[in-house]
């Protein structure tokens, strides 16, 4: 170890001489001391071996551990204590350095984003992160040495990057001071080229990279001036460097024409773009694969930063591409005709690009014909229907029956998309015998299996059509009759309502016993499919269908444990209920119950329910909503995730409103939910009341009579969160309700008015755009005058709930027990604290429970329900 | 195709960036400029008011961060505090610190970023922002805006004067808020001192201080936190910097707690992940929460096959 120092101390004397750098040594190798003895602790739980030595304690200080000959090991006993602004460290660290082990920790290096860094720390910063710490040996070692190289270049990168640029400004200086007047100006431009010529050719093949991957780095150091005359003209040199090189340099090509553009506007832009696409050009042909990818791709992706005329460039250098003798270069320009086409237009595709097409569709390359079937679509939505029946559809019915199965596959892939683009008279028997032959290709198993996959997307294009082809659909379902296949039976199922939807209700017969046969396959994937469109076929077949043959379906679909299907089933039930007779219904409540307690851990299961709880409350009678949902909606209004909670809270209004023909039963849920919601301590709470409240403004009789002054009241909120949810929500009713019920309402609009002098930003801005009525009002309002006004609004129907009826409410959805449950939720933990949080807390809700004196007709109820709970 | 002028959508780029999709380099070169004029108008202590969720360690977890919002609400719904750390070993490190810094410009009293030791120079050259800026963008210009950025992040924060945040922890050379005050903190993180302690020292059950394993910064005792907490009128002390299995843990008779927000950190720890809410009245909710499951990382942009064909 001490021979380890000595020698570490001899090198650093070597190089270093200012004392600042030697205390930085001092701490330098006090790090590594600390790193060793965290490496070696780790060796040593291994594997107990017993060349380790106990050397020294170590202590370190936050001002200088001054001299060479302590060099960071000392013991703590001199240090001062914290009372004098210093401090000690009372462990005594054991050092041990394994056997041939240096770092050589003598490098620095000067960040030059940041004139106050450390020299230091580039090496302290790959030392200190854990990962090195508890890296294995060899691996430390890796990072250690990658780092110290990369910096080491990048740093030299820096400074001689610096260097040129300061070189190229000192000419410029020398040229203005000179009296010549005329010459400077080409010379100087000729001096920074010459400059950055130099510079690249003296760099070696990993500066040239780092360089070309920091171009724009470089573009930003020097003056603009020497952009275009003496960069722009050397980026031809890296074009001819090695693979890596070409490649970083393509990466540079779009930034640098934003770029450029930027600084030194049109005139630049031009010259940037004279220059790159030569060489961009040469680059699509090199000899490495990556290379022409990657130019590719830049060829694809530069039409963002040209403007409208150099479309011309990136079109001719696609049409050379389509001519080249490899047959990836033509598949590429496939590729890019087929992108460049909407921005083409109409003639320029009809005159340009469908040549071109047409001449690759009879290419002898398989794969070459095989990518234009593949990229006919753009041009097809381009040019005129006469011009795709005389041309492009001519072109697709030969490849339809090229003789190579891969072009044929590919057709088949494609042809419900090119029956979408097809005039009417195409669609008929032409695409319908095409299509056929697919299905009953004589050859390929391939050709036939992909046409079988497409089968829907091609039926549903053909809707239109008085019939579809008889023969298509006798293919359909005596195939689906017949197959045991897994993959067959799928694309069936998911195929499967697009024939419904083609053929109509008055076709099902057709279909009910493959339906029937596919609902039933043991297979998840067509279980999960079929789930998911069900209600589809419901909303087309209509109640009688759907009761005598889907009901059986989708009850089986929701009583599978496989959550991927029950959730496929579920996400919509809601639409198939609506199918259902109100009668029938009944039977899916356990279904909806059941998930309800399968979803407790999973907050994406609870939002398919959460989602849908109000629909299901329009679906189903009072009774089963006071007895069912309404304890699923306290639940998930009380649940951790904010998504769940916000989403759940908007089903109450549809709840409430099952309770019309019981007032005084919606008085007490209503009640409850302000007690629990409106007056509640926690700022989100109130926010959930908001949501609930903008739901409701929809019923407008429901929002007067229960929320209509107590959420107008929140513009007093003290939390300006919920004034903002506040501002969000009559922002909604008046920006995206143009009929809304509250437009000219006085109350409403006075609540506007007075958000619009809100104190937060935010809030205001929520509010800023809206046109309250009466328009031109400039009195001023005030706000407890307001707030007097709203008091005087509040009807006393919801004072007549007795404390018992209240009660009642609140031991149905077993509200006690849920809000017990969120406080733990929130609080567990081991902490020492926890008894005292959830004591803490379980005191506080149960104020919210059983406060019975509130005052909930107060307009200022949340400041009150502040005082007391203080 | 013709080429946009560029122009200064804080709303589109937040759409975009929420859906994993970088903004261009342009882009961020005119949002960094906004985000500097915002933060350098912040104290090294930034004053924050309650109701406010407080968050750990990110990582460039954006997948994560996004079920993060999901659970704690959106911002600006519900006010945040990231305490450090948005860079490194995820693989959306780009994405990540955009979207805080558009949220931050675009709702800078909602949200508040305070600096940890990540978002130094030189530590994400070495940990992953720099190589993912060189790849996602084929330069490292972006990397720049970023790391010029990190120079005028707040240090710390404090709530309602009663709960001290920062990504670290106390420094032996700190005694008041003041001293945090005092600090030029426009510069690159330090590699000792009273900056580099409070993004890199950690609590340890220790008395008084104690070098850190990790080279830099301290290790400091619970005495350490009272003393501070007594000096400073503080009753708690919140940091990030240290995987906790449990997402958040509490030391000290729960004067100091550590919270951690990057759920199976580096894809591999099979760690819970945790956010502080506290609302209005500094009532404390923890909030656990897991990794965004595979079908909510999948590749944006690109639609999710259709569940069946209609």
């Amino acid at each position: 170890m001490e021979f380890l120092l000595g020698k570490k101390f001899k090198k650093n004397k070597g190089t270093e001489s200012s004392g600042k750098a030697s205390t930085k040594e001092d701490e330098k190798i006090r790090k590594q001391l600390e790193k060793e003895v965290k490496k070696q602790e780790k060796i040593n739980t291994k594997n107990k071996s017993e060349n380790l030595k106990q050397i020294s304690q170590v202590s370190t200080t936050s001002s200088q551990s001054n001299s060479l000959n302590t060099s960071g090991v000392e013991t703590s006993d001199n240090i001062p204590d914290s009372e004098g602004g210093k401090y000690h460290v009372s462990e005594i660290i054991k050092v041990i350095i394994p056997q041939n082990k240096t770092y050589d920790l003598q490098i620095e290096f000067l960040d030059n984003n940041s004139k106050n860094s450390s020299s230091m720390w580039a090496i302290d910063g790959m030392l200190i992160d854990e990962e090195l710490l508890y890296a294995e040996d060899q691996e430390a070692d890796r990072i250690y040495q990658e780092l110290k190289a990369r910096s080491f270049r990048r740093r030299k990168m820096e400074e001689s990057e610096n260097r040129l640029s300061n070189a190229m400004m000192h000419d410029q200086e020398i040229e203005e001071e000179d009296d010549k007047p005329n010459e400077p100006k080409l010379s100087q431009s000729n001096q920074s080229f010459e400059k950055i010529k130099a510079f690249i050719k003296k760099s070696n093949q990993q500066e040239k990279l780092e360089f070309t991957q920091g171009l724009l780095n470089f573009a930003n150091k020097i003056d603009k001036k020497f952009l275009t005359e003496g960069l722009l003209p050397n980026l031809e040199i890296l074009a001819k460097e090695n693979q890596d090189i070409k490649k970083a340099l393509l990466d540079q090509f779009i930034p640098l024409i934003s770029y450029i553009r930027e600084q030194c506007g049109q005139d630049g832009y031009d010259k940037t773009v004279k220059t790159i696409f030569p060489l961009l050009d040469e680059l699509l042909y090199d000899g490495k694969e990556q290379t022409r990818d990657k130019a590719i791709q830049v060829l694809l992706d530069i039409r963002n930063v040209l403007q409208q005329k150099e479309n011309d460039y990136v079109m001719n250098l696609t049409l050379k591409l389509a001519h080249d003798d490899n047959e990836t270069n033509r598949t590429s320009a496939l590729k890019i005709l087929n992108e460049l086409a909407p921005d083409m237009g109409q003639t320029l595709c009809e005159s340009y690009i469908v040549p071109e097409i047409k001449s690759l569709g009879i290419d002898e390359s398989v794969v070459v014909r095989q990518t234009v079937a593949k990229n006919l679509l753009n041009t097809s939505k381009i040019i005129s229907l006469d011009y795709f029946t005389q041309h492009i559809f001519p072109l697709y019915d030969r490849l339809a029956q090229d003789k190579d199965e891969k072009v044929r596959k590919t057709c088949a892939e494609v042809v419900a998309d090119i029956a979408a683009v097809s005039p009417l008279d195409k669609k008929g028997e032409a695409l319908s015998d095409l299509y056929y032959r697919f299905l009953k290709d004589p050859t390929s198993k391939i050709v036939r299996g992909t046409a079988f996959q497409n089968i829907g997307p091609f039926i549903a294009e053909l809707k239109e059509m008085k019939t579809v082809d008889p023969r298509i659909i006798d293919f359909y379902v005596s195939t689906t009759e017949n197959s045991s296949n897994k993959d067959v039976c799928y694309y069936s199922s998911f195929n499967f309502p697009a024939f419904i939807y083609t053929m109509g209700k008055d076709n099902w017969e057709i279909f009910r016993k493959i339906y029937i046969k596919l609902s039933k396959f043991n297979d998840g994937r067509i279980k999960k499919t079929l789930a998911h469109s069900i209600h589809e076929l419901a909303r087309i077949l209509g109640p009688e269908i759907t009761e005598e043959d889907l009901v059986p379906v989708m009850e089986k679909f929701l009583s599978y444990n496989v959550n991927e299907i029950k959730i496929g089933a579920l996400k919509n039930l809601h639409i198939f209920l609506a199918e259902v007779n109100p009668e029938n219904r009944g039977v899916f409540i356990k279904y909806i119950m059941q998930t309800y307690d399968d979803f407790q851990n999973d907050w994406r299961g609870k939002m398919v329910l959460a989602q849908n709880l109000g629909k299901f409350a329009q679906l189903f009678d009072q009774e089963t909503v006071y007895n069912s949902f309404l304890q699923m909606f306290f639940k998930f209004c009380y649940d951790q995730v904010a998504k769940v909670s916000e989403t759940a809270s908007t089903s109450l209004v549809y709840i409430l409103e099952k309770f019309q023909g019981d007032l005084h039963k919606q008085d007490s849920i209503v009640k409850v939910v302000k007690k629990n919601f409106l007056h509640a301590k926690t700022f989100k709470r109130r926010q959930l009341f908001v949501l609930m409240c903008g739901e409701a403004m929809s019923k407008k009789e429901l929002f007067e009579r229960h929320f209509k002054s107590d959420m107008l009241a929140m513009v007093n909120d003290k939390v300006s969160n919920v004034r903002m949810s506040l501002a969000k929500v009559l922002r909604h009713h008046f920006i995206n309700q143009i009929n809304g019920a509250f437009v000219f309402d006085i109350e409403v609009n006075d609540a506007v008015r007075i958000l619009k002098k809100d104190k937060a930003l935010d809030v205001r801005q929520h509010v800023s755009d809206i046109q309250t009525f009466p328009m031109n009002e400039d009195k001023e309002l005030v706000m407890t005058e307001y707030l007097d006004r709203l008091s005087t609004l509040n009807n006393i129907m919801a004072d007549s709930v007795s404390d018992q009826e209240e009660q009642e409410v609140e031991k149905q959805v077993h509200l006690s027990q849920i809000i017990q449950d969120s406080n733990n939720q929130a609080h567990s933990n081991d902490s020492p604290n926890r008894v005292l949080q959830t004591s803490d807390t379980s005191s506080h809700s149960s104020s919210e429970v059983s406060d019975l004196n509130l005052s909930i007709n107060s307009s200022n109820s949340n400041e009150e329900t502040q005082l007391k709970q203080e | 195709m013709a080429s946009k002028q560029q122009t200064f959508d804080i709303n589109q780029w937040i759409e975009q960036l929420k859906k994993c999709e970088y903004i261009k380099e342009s882009e961020v070169k005119a949002l960094c400029n906004r985000a500097k004029e915002i933060l350098i108008q912040e104290s090294n202590v930034q004053n924050i008011e309650s109701p406010v969720t407080i968050c750990g360690d990110i990582h460039g977890q954006f997948h994560d961060l996004i079920e993060l919002f999901q659970v704690g609400g959106e911002c600006p719904d519900t006010n945040y505090l990231f305490m450090g750390d948005f860079v490194d070993r995820g693989n959306s490190s780009v994405e990540t610190f955009l979207l805080l810094l558009a949220l931050k410009v675009r709702y800078p009293e909602r949200i508040t970023l305070i600096r940890g030791n990540h978002e130094s120079r030189q530590i994400t050259q070495v940990y992953g922002f720099y190589d993912e800026c060189l790849r996602k963008y084929g330069s490292v210009n972006v990397w720049r805006y970023c790391t010029e950025i990190f120079d005028y992040l707040a240090l710390a924060a404090i709530i309602d004067n009663k709960i001290f945040c920062v990504h670290g922890g106390l420094s032996p050379s700190i005694q008041t808020l003041d001293e945090i005050r005092a600090i030029d903190r426009k510069q690159e993180v330090p590699h000792d001192g009273a900056m580099c302690d409070l993004m890199w020292s950690d609590p340890d059950e220790i008395t008084g201080w104690s070098v850190s394993p990790r080279g830099a910064g301290y290790l400091f005792g619970g005495d350490i936190v009272d003393k501070f907490n007594h000096q400073n009128s503080i009753e708690l002390i919140c940091r990030a910097h240290q995987l906790v299995m449990e997402g958040y843990k509490s030391m000290f008779n729960d004067t100091l707690v550590t919270v951690w927000s990057a759920p199976n950190y580096c894809y591999r720890c099979g760690n819970v992940a945790a956010i502080l809410e506290l609302d209005e009245n500094l009532t404390k909710f923890y909030k656990i929460f897991e990794a965004a499951p595979q079908e909510a990382r999948g590749p944006t942009g690109r639609k999710p096959a259709p569940d069946y064909f209609l």
